[in-house]
């Protein structure tokens, strides 16, 4: 985990988040359960290995066309399950990023 | 309210969950769950289409949190008693809840059976508090009786008007060269203001401006942000 990843600020924030591994078609579904601006901690049924690269497209819930952020990153850590979380989670570092607006955002999450 | 029958809305944006709450609720007898919502948008739609007599709301949801469903609600009040079912919640956002009509608030890690009753209690006429998540309610009412009218998050973070604008376009993923061309600004103006505003809120890139503003509601109460 980078030095950046330790110090920026977590905000505990639970949105969807869909995510493949590098190559991969298909987008699987999970939750966060904090960011940062250099990572992000998330729930997933999906087994994943440290150092899987992912895509990662968080839909921000804010106005009636959402925006979404596609950032890519890599598993740096397996979280074991805790509170009333039942499943492992997984931290994951977020580095390039790019927002996709309103309407186009809505058209790419519904054909997932 | 109608008869004996309890007729439920459920939003939340997970299906699963949905689905297992639907299964749980139905095997209660007299309720029948007449709708499922994924968002907060179709949340306030299908409640005001098959005016349920309980909302069981959650509040993470995409393109309507469930808050600013409630406030979308409590707009245009219809006899539905609302029961937020959230996973985590604070106590200002219990009284923030409250305050627009919610009935009730239970947590998910609620056993069922506590959810059935509050269900019942809040159809009842009743308000329903789970214990675990206000421990201290009343100090954090009593507190938000005490305190002056409530600061908008954009005036807590000192943000101008333009400098709110300006922050909803770049949640909304326009570029500073649509933002320049948006509010006729020149894109040299535009990070000027941008400078001031990661300055002020404490952020070091647009994403984590997005974070901050979602994280601080900072378009509850205003506008949301431009799409």
């Amino acid at each position: 985990m980078s030095k950046d990843f330790e110090r920026a600020f977590r905000f505990a924030l639970e949105l969807p988040l869909r995510y493949r591994s590098k190559g991969e078609r298909r987008w699987h579904e999970g939750r966060t359960a904090n960011i940062s601006r250099s990572g992000v901690l998330f729930w997933t049924d999906d087994v994943l290995d440290v150092d899987t690269r992912l895509e990662m497209r968080l839909e921000l819930p804010v106005g009636p066309h959402p925006p979404a952020v596609i950032c890519r990153g890599h598993v740096v850590r397996t979280v074991v399950p805790q509170g009333r979380w039942a499943r492992p989670g997984y931290a994951a570092t977020i580095g390039a990023y790019r927002f996709v607006r309103g309407e186009l955002a809505k058209r790419a999450n519904s054909r997932y | 309210m109608g008869g004996e029958e309890i007729r439920i809305v459920i939003a939340d944006d997970h299906p699963i969950f949905r689905k297992g709450l639907r299964s749980l609720l139905e095997a209660e007898a007299g309720f029948v769950v007449v709708g499922e919502a994924t968002d907060g948008d179709e949340a306030v739609r299908l409640t005001r289409q098959t005016q349920p007599d309980v909302l069981l709301l959650d509040l993470t949801m995409p393109r309507l949190s469930g808050m600013a469903a409630l406030a979308e609600l409590a707009s245009a009040p219809i006899p539905v008693r609302t029961i937020v079912l959230t996973a985590a919640i604070e106590k200002s956002e219990i009284v923030k809840a409250l305050q627009l009509g919610a009935a009730g608030v239970v947590l998910k890690a609620s056993p069922a059976e506590l959810l059935v009753k509050s269900i019942r209690s809040v159809v009842a006429g009743q308000h329903w508090i789970g214990r675990e998540a206000v421990s201290d309610l009343v100090a954090a009412l009593r507190a938000s009786m005490d305190r002056p009218p409530e600061k908008t998050a954009h005036e807590r973070f000192r943000l101008t008007p333009r400098e709110l604008e300006i922050t909803s376009a770049v949640v909304a993923g326009f570029s500073n060269r649509e933002i320049a061309r948006k509010f006729v600004l020149s894109e040299d103006t535009v990070k000027h203001h941008l400078t001031n505003i990661f300055d002020k809120v404490g952020a070091s890139n647009r994403l984590e401006l997005a974070l901050f503003a979602v994280h601080h509601r900072l378009f509850d109460d205003d506008t949301a942000a431009t799409s």
